[in-house]
């Protein structure tokens, strides 16, 4: 008797959105975490495009910064800000995944919610340093 | 002791006689503990005996019943109809060929299993007058929850990277050769790099996470891998950046 498997194939595009009965959706999960990579890109375009105005000199600056601070440059940022929480935030939820295991004195293993919280507060302070930053050097 | 009748609905191959798998729809009158496993076997001793699925132990320790049971890979003696509908679709696991009805190859698998060398190769070779290959409690558990797979291959059914790039050795057999090259006992790196950090290796995972959910044994393959990429990543660099290769 011959044998003849049938093999099982996916769609190279909408595999995605195929419906297997995880405990969360996580191919869209997934999908949701890496194209959100997109706006910290974006971001990092914005940015380029300032340092290249400032160094053109003033006028060209004041033309880049009345581009964001205007409504819908405000919006753009606001968007991207969203879009790089969510980036940051589902990639802390992974770290604990994606590390070898730091033992404590006793020999125990750290929880995973000592390494977010760490996390996050690393996230908190930097923030905070940035924001004082801000605020000290503005004129 | 109650019973209830269920559909089961169930993907039929015939290599023999079908040109495409089709759904066959059996009621079973199902107690009230029983697995889907169970209502399988009923439907094998009572309704069709050509119905064809693989089993072994009925009790979440061999490996061999997995299937997509509504359309989650899963072991069918772990699965309580009880937990399901009224209707239950039972299938192959995903992403392997058909064999014939639930019973899918796992020739890819076991090809790709002993490329990754999983076993312990030891710096210095024992002979049995030396006694065993010793090692703490400690040194256990840091390899301890990945030792336990049982390659019932529900991470592969589940795994996209598997479904799209068939060169990926994939979630279990990338385990056992983290599982071993991070054993304290082992030396085996060098011999494992290529099919372990090369093509299809590692670095295909994009760590959808989706294997570690469906693991029945709490393997974590999904964190194996991304300490194995850790792993390469430090080898690359003492490789080429440091004098002697690193050694």
């Amino acid at each position: 008797m011959a044998r003849r498997p049938y093999p099982q194939e996916v769609d190279r595009f909408k595999w995605w959105i195929a419906d297997p009965h995880f405990n969360r959706p996580y191919y869209l999960d997934y999908i949701a975490r890496e194209s959100t990579c997109i706006f910290i890109a974006l971001y990092t375009i914005l940015f380029v495009w300032g340092l290249g105005a400032l160094a053109s000199g003033p006028e060209a600056f004041a033309g880049f910064m009345g581009a964001m601070q205007s409504g819908w440059g405000l919006a753009l940022q606001l968007v991207i800000l969203a879009f790089a929480l969510y980036h940051t935030v589902t990639w802390f939820m992974l770290a604990p995944q994606g590390m070898k295991p730091l033992r404590m004195k006793n020999g125990k293993r750290v929880p995973a919610t000592r390494v977010m919280q760490v996390l996050y507060g690393a996230f908190a302070a930097a923030t905070v340093v940035t924001l004082l930053l801000v605020w000290v050097l503005l004129p | 002791m109650t019973v209830q009748n269920r559909q089961i609905e169930v993907l039929r191959y015939d290599p023999e006689r079908d040109e495409t798998p089709r759904f066959e729809t059996f009621t079973v009158p199902c107690k009230e503990e029983w697995v889907v496993l169970d209502a399988l076997t009923y439907i094998k001793d009572e309704l069709d005996p050509s119905l064809t699925f693989r089993w072994s132990c009925h009790m979440a320790v061999c490996g061999s019943c997995g299937m997509q049971v509504d359309n989650k890979p899963t072991l069918s003696c772990k699965a309580f109809v009880r937990d399901y509908g009224e209707k239950i679709r039972v299938e192959p696991l995903a992403n392997f060929p058909i064999e014939r009805d639930l019973v899918i190859s796992q020739d890819d698998f076991m090809e790709k299993l002993q490329r990754g060398r999983p076993w312990i190769i030891p710096e210095q070779k024992r002979e049995v007058e030396d006694g065993p290959y010793v090692q703490t409690p400690m040194q256990l558990d840091d390899i301890k929850e990945h030792t336990m797979c049982i390659n019932c291959l529900l991470c592969y059914a589940a795994c996209p990277v598997y479904a799209l790039e068939r060169d990926f050795v994939g979630p279990a057999a990338l385990t056992l050769m983290y599982r071993y090259n991070a054993d304290s006992r082992d030396a085996g790196w060098d011999e494992r790099r290529e099919v372990f950090a090369g093509h299809g290796g590692v670095w295909e995972c994009s760590f959808v996470g989706a294997c570690s959910d469906v693991c029945p044994k709490h393997v974590e393959p999904a964190t194996a891998i991304q300490k194995g990429k850790m792993d390469s990543a430090v080898d690359y660099f003492t490789r080429f950046l440091m004098p002697g290769g690193g050694k």
